[in-house]
């Protein structure tokens, strides 16, 4: 893995808006950063491709581990919603896709920081972006990127179900969302649900009719499917959590990722995994508590803390050996968090990738690369395009 | 290859053809190939999307107007709405990760 600099294309901005990416800089500098790339050689992202299948066989044996043992208060879902998440889980809901964010240190197994199981963006720039950025500097070069095309075939698996309209949601106002979800309807569109078929909703507009008992659009249809970037934990919380344990709309992501897209997962993951040789080499050891944490890696042990319900690296504390290296501000510093072990990321100069493994209709298929000058990756980390040699 | 791969190649062909966009039998090897290695990358596809959206640089409090014009006014406006959004709007941020 190295990194290198390369002159940006002249007129970038222009080039990556006309395929979507209107969010190329956000505060004046570039969030798309094409003056930069990483390169690995041939059979160097083999370990990132186990690693994230691994994690995935992980994750799932989890999920069945917390509705087996009945651990929702872990994850702070409420008795109400227990029987919608089991159902779901149950009556096995096709997912979509998510992002296994790994740290990986030369020499090393990947270790995975945390999976964006129920919202994960960042798409476009690694399914599209990247790859006209690649075709542009480097044609005859490869990329670990099939995102698209494994995007295509879910859809397509989706509409084999005989879903018959398929809405996509964002939060209005948000680029980004924006942007990440009508990606997903062009692709849905293309996969054979047509331009009528695959229709955009803001997610504020999701109506609830009383009197059908369902979810409706704009037009008062009945909601059969709909992607919502929108996180589960937020949902249940708000006015029409309720009514979702009475309408029969399919949901995308289904609501058992509520377990995977919580920090819950990491102490359980470890829980489960921790004494096995072969898979403990994805994960870092993680606690529910920092007592915890001390009595099994050592009173100086450094960690991270994260809120369970924390997004974007918000309310994130980085403690390196009784001292905090590192800490970010947010809204979710009030609920319970969990710790786990640091371990540092790679530095390049002064900048700390991560490597973003997609995972789609249960494919490891592409990669998304965020670095930032801190050891936290948050919202506004540059992605940062790669070149796979051939 | 399992047949299910096989069925789903079968069809990603069909759609991308369809889309205006063709694949080379040598893509189809490659794609084969790597299925069969376990191993990533290395793709030659092309790429079908390109932005089909409505986006209006000057609409809209933020500057950008996301709602697209196929809305309408609802023809029997009985579902409640707005019973989704609020904790997004609530912490200021999106929705994302």
């Amino acid at each position: 893995m190295r990194r290198n600099l390369l002159a940006s294309r002249d007129g970038w901005q222009q080039i990556v808006e006309k395929q979507g990416l209107y969010y190329h800089t956000i505060d004046g500098v570039p969030y798309w950063d094409e003056s930069v790339y990483y390169s690995f050689d041939a059979g160097e992202l083999d370990p990132l491709e186990k690693a994230t299948y691994a994690c995935n066989e992980m994750c799932l044996a989890a999920v069945q581990h917390a509705i087996d043992h009945k651990l929702f208060d872990r994850f702070l879902i409420s008795p109400a919603f227990v029987d919608f998440v089991v159902n779901s889980w149950e009556t096995e809901e096709q997912s979509i896709y998510g992002r296994f964010d790994f740290c990986c240190q030369p020499s090393q197994p990947p270790k995975l920081l945390e999976y964006n199981a129920d919202t994960p963006t960042a798409l476009l720039e690694a399914s599209v972006i990247q790859w006209f950025w690649l075709k542009d500097r480097f044609p005859t070069a490869s990329q670990f990127n099939n995102i698209h095309e494994r995007l295509m075939e879910v859809f397509q698996v989706i509409r084999g179900e005989g879903l018959p309209r398929f809405h996509f949601a964002a939060m209005k106002g948000h680029l980004e969302d924006y942007m990440t979800v009508q990606y997903l309807r062009d692709v849905a569109a293309q996969a054979g649900y047509g331009e009528t078929g695959a229709t955009y909703l803001d997610i504020e507009d999701i109506g609830w009719n009383q009197r059908r008992r369902t979810f409706t659009d704009l037009q008062e249809r009945s909601l059969s499917a709909i992607f919502k970037l929108y996180p589960w934990e937020w949902m249940i919380r708000e006015q029409f959590g309720p009514d979702l344990l009475e309408g029969e709309t399919r949901w995308f992501e289904p609501a058992w990722k509520i377990l995977l897209s919580n920090k819950s997962l990491l102490p359980l993951l470890w829980q489960l995994f921790g004494a096995d040789p072969e898979k403990s080499a994805y994960l870092l050891p993680a606690f529910w508590s920092e007592e915890d944490l001390k009595r099994h890696l050592g009173l100086s042990a450094s960690f991270v803390k994260k809120p369970i319900l924390s997004r974007e690296g918000c309310n994130i504390t980085a403690v390196d050996g009784g001292r905090v290296i590192a800490e970010t501000g947010g809204p979710y510093g009030a609920g319970p968090c969990i710790w786990q072990q640091l371990h540092r990321l790679p530095n390049f100069d002064g900048h700390f990738p991560v490597l973003g493994s997609w995972l789609v209709n249960g494919w490891a298929c592409g990669m998304g690369i965020r670095e930032d000058a801190t050891p936290i990756t948050g919202n506004t980390s540059r992605f940062v395009p790669h070149v796979l040699a051939q | 290859m399992k047949l299910t791969q096989a069925i789903h190649l079968s069809l990603i062909g069909s759609v991308l053809v369809l889309a205006g966009c063709s694949r080379t039998d040598d893509e189809d090897q490659k794609d084969d190939d790597k299925d069969k290695n376990g191993r990533p990358g290395h793709t030659t596809h092309t790429h079908t999307w390109f932005p089909r959206y409505y986006y209006h640089p000057s609409g809209g409090s933020t500057g950008v107007s996301t709602t697209t014009p196929t809305h309408s006014t609802p023809s029997s406006p009985v579902s409640g709405r707005g019973g989704f959004g609020s904790t997004g709007h609530a912490v200021g941020g999106h929705a994302g990760t």
